[in-house]
């Protein structure tokens, strides 16, 4: 991913929140637990 | 009278049990904690005390009003002496006087021994090289640090070394944090074409972080870890030296072992090196008086659970021989957690100098696996306390770890790489192929990674410190 859009804030936040829920999601055995 | 359940050390894995064992079980067990200096550390943000981002109050709370708060029984002090037979431990006071303390389930939780005495000449203490493993040694390094900036200000050349001062050490991701934020801190200043930074790590390749490597599928293809990380030293000019193991530092100067190469040497004008971690000094006695710590214990001091042990070839690493319960085989009311527990081997690939000198990352327990190790050890307890088996399980290979390692400390123009590993150790049984779920694995680098650490600092910040809510936020 070029430097632009690691900066880029609007798909930062989309990634902030794609990033933040699969966290919680396997930390709750959500995701992952099979 | 109620059973008695004694944590050793208040870190990650300890803390995280006292809170569980304080909201499941203050009614049918008292809960004591021993922990020395009446501070809980967050340690992943130290690497920004270390560039002096952040300020060390932020990275701390007192552990006595928490525990006072939550019902917990705190003892200033350090275990000393387990005497597992009569289930008693004897803990030292920061004055020197020595209590016992009897105890029905008791968790080792202590943590790692610095173990700066493993590499000749190596750490603060020496005076040559500097660590951020502590809130004390972050400060120091930040102080040395800005002494640096400012030569740098002033028109002086420097070379900054960062990385693990052991063959055998672990915690490349905490160096390489720091590493990524004294860079991003260098140009903020616009000194950075003056420092020249490079980057000394015993992993066998960039990437690895003593986890065997990274991997993640993104759009069809797979990114590593090793690509990633090569690809942002490369991009920031930053030297590497891979597969080195530091055998000896003198002032300005450190000596190392390198896979397929003769020893050499790198001169610094500062240099940030990890140590090696080694199991708290603890002294295991049996009930004639028997010194039984060799038995306990694993040869690096870390206390032996219920894992294989039995020395295996890379390659021949098992998922079933991570620990299960974290209970010891020989007693069933002690458990150990977090760094404290001995690893049954690495999950790095060792490699060999031509002098012989093992070079072979070591496992790292980060906050998460320490956190989920802590809440299951609790939850085993209550299971044994009401009469059952213990039924809660937390292998490292089958536990996630989400690592956040930061590459520059701003709202507006910092940086981070995401990790989510899925489990921590591979298992090539439940995913052949890479012993990875790929699909749930993360690998990504951006300012959403900066925004995310800050985040996981503030929150865990209030569920460390037991305010309502906490057990909202996963660990």
């Amino acid at each position: 991913m070029g430097a632009f859009w690691r900066q880029f804030i609007p798909y930062q936040l989309w990634r902030f929140i794609v990033i933040n829920a699969r966290m919680y999601l396997i930390a709750r055995g959500i995701l992952g637990r099979h | 009278m109620k059973p008695q359940v004694v944590i050793l050390g208040a870190g990650f894995a300890g803390h995280t049990a006292a809170l569980h064992l304080s909201a499941r079980a203050r009614g049918i067990a008292d809960i004591h904690v021993v922990a020395p200096a009446n501070r809980f550390t967050w340690f992943p943000s130290l690497i920004w005390v270390g560039t002096g981002t952040m300020s060390e109050d932020l990275c701390r709370f007192e552990l006595a009003p928490v525990y006072e708060r939550l019902g917990v029984i705190y003892h200033n002090g350090r275990a000393v002496e387990l005497h597992p037979d009569s289930g008693t431990v004897i803990v030292r006071t920061e004055s020197g006087q020595d209590a016992a303390i009897d105890y029905d389930y008791c968790v080792n939780a202590t943590g790692p021994h610095l173990n700066f005495e493993g590499t000749p000449g190596l750490g603060p203490r020496a005076g040559t090289t500097l660590s951020v493993c502590t809130i004390e040694h972050a400060m120091q390094t930040r102080d040395e640090y800005l002494q640096i900036v400012t030569g740098l200000a002033r028109g002086s050349r420097r070379r900054l070394v960062i990385g693990i001062g052991h063959p055998a050490a672990t915690c490349e991701g905490a160096a390489f944090e720091y590493l990524m934020n004294v860079d991003a801190d260098l140009r903020r200043r616009g000194v950075r074409d003056r420092a020249e930074l490079v980057w000394l790590t015993n992993e066998p390749e960039a990437g690895d972080f003593g986890v065997d490597g990274i991997e993640a599928r993104k759009r069809g293809m797979i990114a590593t870890g090793a690509s990633l990380v090569r690809m942002l030293l490369d991009e920031r000019g930053i030297k590497h030296v891979m597969a080195a193991g530091v055998t000896k530092v003198e002032p300005g100067k450190a000596f190392y072992e390198q896979a397929g190469a003769d020893p050499s040497a790198v001169e610094f004008d500062f240099a940030m090196l990890i140590p090696q971690f080694r199991g708290i000094p603890i002294k295991y006695i049996a009930d004639d008086g028997r010194d039984i710590s060799s038995e306990m214990t694993q040869a690096n001091g870390f206390m032996n659970v219920d894992a294989d042990y039995t020395p295996k070839a890379y390659g021949q690493y098992a998922a079933s021989d991570w620990p299960a319960i974290y209970r010891s085989p020989r007693y069933d009311r002690l458990y150990a957690a977090g760094i404290a527990f001995a690893p049954p081997h690495p999950l790095s690939k060792p490699k060999k100098s031509p002098n012989g000198v093992t070079i072979q990352a070591t496992v790292p327990r980060t906050g998460m696996a320490s956190g989920i190790m802590g809440k299951t050890v609790a939850l085993n307890i209550i299971d044994q306390i009401e009469g059952r088996p213990p039924s809660h399980h937390a292998r490292m290979s089958e536990i996630p770890a989400a690592c956040i390692a930061s590459m520059g400390n701003s709202f507006w123009n910092g940086s981070a790489a995401s990790i989510i590993m899925m489990p921590v150790a591979r298992d090539f049984q439940r995913f052949p192929g890479y012993g990875r779920d790929l699909d749930l694995c993360e690998l990504d680098v951006g300012l959403a990674g900066a925004w995310t650490k800050r985040a996981l600092h503030s929150a865990f910040m209030w569920k460390l410190q037991g305010h309502p809510g906490w057990q909202l936020i996963p660990e």
